[in-house]
């Protein structure tokens, strides 16, 4: 079975690489602290204590973690297919808006109707606003780079414009900047008490699984995988490339939007004009992950603990809001770096010390293709 | 970058037993002894956090001098986004015996917030809370009223007959801004043209250059902005013009970011606001309700006119604030009453409020 066995060393080596570049981000945070004039050794006890310790602490990692497990996911499927989408912040942010106007109807129905209704409308906004860029490169070649940012701009200027100006037709409150309060019907409801988590985070894991099904025990999921490793192979092969990167963008819209309306059902009951920033750090989080859904959770799960614990690190040890964010910023760089040394010159050793050098090369292809090369700034 | 109060930072919660040893020098160098009994109090930002130079360092400034003043604990926590609000509130509730949340946006946090723990005071900082909370000061501004007194002279100093308005979002603490501008321009100088631009953020000082720098390229010689963090780019704007450009701040004198641009200030008393209901927390006087300031109360004012303005305009605006104060002067507070709003020019304004000047006109 050496088959097996190159796959697990790959996925051994990326999750040791990933560990390793979240230690060294962690090391050089601490050198920061140190300069800023604080205690690196209280300020990440304070870390820990405010991400893990206790229920409301575990609850609120995992509240942060949800749209940034979405999100991730989102990044995922696009990179899979070679695109890299940065317009998840936008898709997010048109799903949510979604979601908030349906939810805020007064429908009459009953949750287990009002609720789908929302969270459908969120998948089918941010799914088409992520299409748009997809089916813009099928066609013409536009640059889903610059495609998907500027899609951004519009869907922060279109939730404004909707919130403000629509008052007469949609549940809109344009003196709080937001869309009117989702109804107790539409909302996702709250799975521990005495806390702020919902359930939008069993959505986050269960769109994790199925994402890994559809990408790695699907037709579709090997077309999409093809067409990111290669288009001209995927060509020779007889896939469809612009329809596959088409579909893979709606796919990471679909997830964007998600994200939109867990954020809008679940947390604040709203959809807020100002974007949040989970969209951007959602490809942190996919490239932390490694593009692997089961990889994802635990990155978002990360990245969320970084988020709750940053109020603790404010009031108990005196390190200030951009010194969490300057963390986050560590731990992508070190990831960035240990991917680069994975792909050179780590993962092949360990490759080709196995018998046949050729066969675990092309094993290794085949299962986990080296996503990080790609993840690399984008040839405009 | 950050002027968080590092040296008072701190808190007694359960955990102060293990932060203590390492605080205790922290706290030795700020000159304060941990009391059991001490008030704490914690100021919640929002997202344009500290270093705003405006509207979060305003209430920050507040809750230094309580601390320095009172003797309370004062600790800060900031807010990265609006997700965040909830789960800071709740944080700073865990310990504190006031809790401060500054801004507007945070108000449906306050409201679930300060729900869930009954014995905590809240001070609400330009909104207004679920009255049924007893535990919740509410304090608003009549920011219509400064930003009124800041039209009349950027109407009357303007050499363009444009001037300008930076937003940051479109709330009605800044609507009340952008209004009241609008207002106090079209008293004095009806050809004047107001333009208007909105951010749609409190977090972004490159919006409001790029804002504020197409305003000028209009034609505007003055803007003023009501923006946070964004504002700071409108100084930014005004530099990159060099000299007879001119900048109207909002919430606090910024002559830090460039005195010689700065033509006045719209003031707003978030400082005193913090101060006073943490002495009455201190008293043990804390009221729940709502307050709302403007000139009459000292919640807002015009300050800091720069010497280049003509004794003429400010004695003008002086006229208009006495009018205003006396009742007889209505200044629109949103877009429907700035629709129905009738300009009231300077002459009929002058001496006005003075008992020697009510003739027996109507």
């Amino acid at each position: 079975m050496p088959r097996i066995s190159s796959m697990v060393i790959v996925n051994i080596v990326n999750i040791l690489g990933s560990i390793a570049a979240i230690i060294v981000a962690l090391l050089a945070g601490a050198v920061l602290i140190s300069i800023a004039g604080q205690q690196p050794v209280e300020a990440y006890r304070a870390l820990l204590d405010g991400s893990i310790n206790g229920k409301r602490a575990i609850a609120e990692t995992l509240v942060y973690s949800c749209p940034l497990i979405l999100g991730g996911l989102s990044f995922a499927v696009a990179l899979r297919a070679g695109m890299f989408n940065i317009g998840i912040e936008g898709q997010l942010m048109i799903g949510g808006l979604a979601a908030g106007l349906v939810g805020a109807l007064h429908l009459g129905l009953p949750l287990y109707i009002h609720l789908p209704l929302a969270l459908l409308a969120a998948m089918a906004a941010g799914g088409i606003w992520g299409a748009i860029p997809g089916a813009m490169k099928a066609f013409s070649g536009a640059h889903e780079v610059i495609s998907t940012i500027m899609l951004n701009y519009l869907a922060y200027r279109l939730t404004a414009y909707v919130v403000q100006k629509t008052g007469k037709w949609l549940p809109v409150q344009p003196s709080l900047q937001a869309t009117k309060k989702v109804v107790p019907e539409a909302r996702l409801p709250r799975i521990l008490d005495g806390t702020r988590l919902h359930a939008g985070i069993i959505v986050a894991i269960i769109a994790a699984f199925v994402l890994w099904y559809l990408l790695f025990r699907t037709t579709f999921g090997y077309k999409v995988r093809t067409v990111g490793l290669s288009r001209g192979a995927a060509a020779y092969g007889g896939i469809n490339w612009g329809l596959t990167i088409t579909l893979a963008m709606l796919a990471s819209g679909i997830l964007a939007g998600l994200a939109g309306a867990g954020e809008t059902l679940g947390l604040q009951g709203r959809q807020y004009t100002a974007p949040q920033g989970y969209g951007f750090t959602a490809i942190a989080v996919g490239l932390v992950g490694r593009n692997n859904p089961i990889g994802i959770i635990f990155a978002g799960i990360l990245f969320g603990a970084l988020n709750s614990g940053a109020p603790s690190m404010q009031a108990d040890a005196g390190v200030s809001k951009e010194i969490t964010q300057v963390l986050q910023g560590f731990v992508i760089l070190a990831v960035a770096g240990f991917a680069v040394l994975n792909n050179s010159s780590l993962a092949r050793k360990v490759l080709t010390s196995g018998q046949s050098r050729r066969r675990d090369r092309a094993a290794a292809i085949g299962t986990e293709p080296d996503v990080e090369v790609r993840a690399g700034p984008p040839a405009l | 970058m950050t002027n968080a109060p590092r040296g008072l930072t701190t808190t007694l919660s359960r955990r102060s037993i293990v932060a203590g040893v390492a605080l205790a020098p922290v706290l030795a160098r700020a000159g304060i002894t941990l009391a059991a009994d001490k008030v704490i109090i914690t100021v919640v930002t929002d997202t344009a956090g500290l270093g705003d130079q405006n509207f979060n360092d305003l209430a920050d400034r507040g809750g230094k001098r309580a601390a320095k003043e009172l003797g309370v604990t004062y600790n800060v926590i900031e807010s990265q986004t609006q997700a965040d609000y909830v789960r800071n509130l709740t944080q700073a509730s865990e310990d504190s015996q006031l809790v401060i949340g500054v801004g507007f946006l945070l108000t449906d946090a306050i409201n679930e917030v300060a729900a869930e723990y009954a014995d905590v005071h809240y001070l609400l900082i330009d909104s207004v809370a679920d009255e049924s909370l007893k535990n919740v000061t509410s304090v608003t501004f009549k920011e219509n009223q400064s930003s009124f007194l800041t039209g009349i002279i950027a109407g009357l100093f303007t050499k363009t007959n444009k001037v300008g308005f930076v937003g940051g979002q479109r709330i009605p603490p800044v609507i009340r801004y952008e209004v009241g501008f609008k207002a106090g321009v079209a008293c004095v100088n009806p050809k004047a043209e107001v333009k208007i631009g909105y951010a749609d953020t409190f977090d972004d000082p490159g919006t409001g250059k790029e804002l504020t720098l197409s305003q000028y390229n209009q034609g505007a010689d003055i803007v003023q902005a009501a923006a946070g963090r964004t504002g700071i780019g409108a100084f930014d704007a005004a530099k990159e013009k060099k000299s007879g450009y001119w900048v109207v701040a909002a919430d606090v004198d910024q002559s830090q970011l460039g005195a010689e641009y700065q033509l006045c200030v719209a003031q707003k008393g978030v400082d005193t606001a913090v101060f006073r209901v943490a002495q009455q927390q201190v008293d043990g006087t804390f009221e729940g309700g709502v307050q709302d300031l403007g000139l009459k109360e000292g919640g807002v004012d015009l300050t800091n006119v720069t010497s280049a303005v003509p004794a003429d305009i400010v004695q003008t605006a002086a006229d208009y604030k006495a009018a205003i104060i006396a009742g007889k002067v209505g200044v629109p507070v949103d877009d429907d009453s700035f629709k129905a709003f009738k300009p009231v020019p300077p002459d009929e304004v002058k001496g006005m409020a003075t008992p020697a000047a009510s003739t027996p006109a109507s």
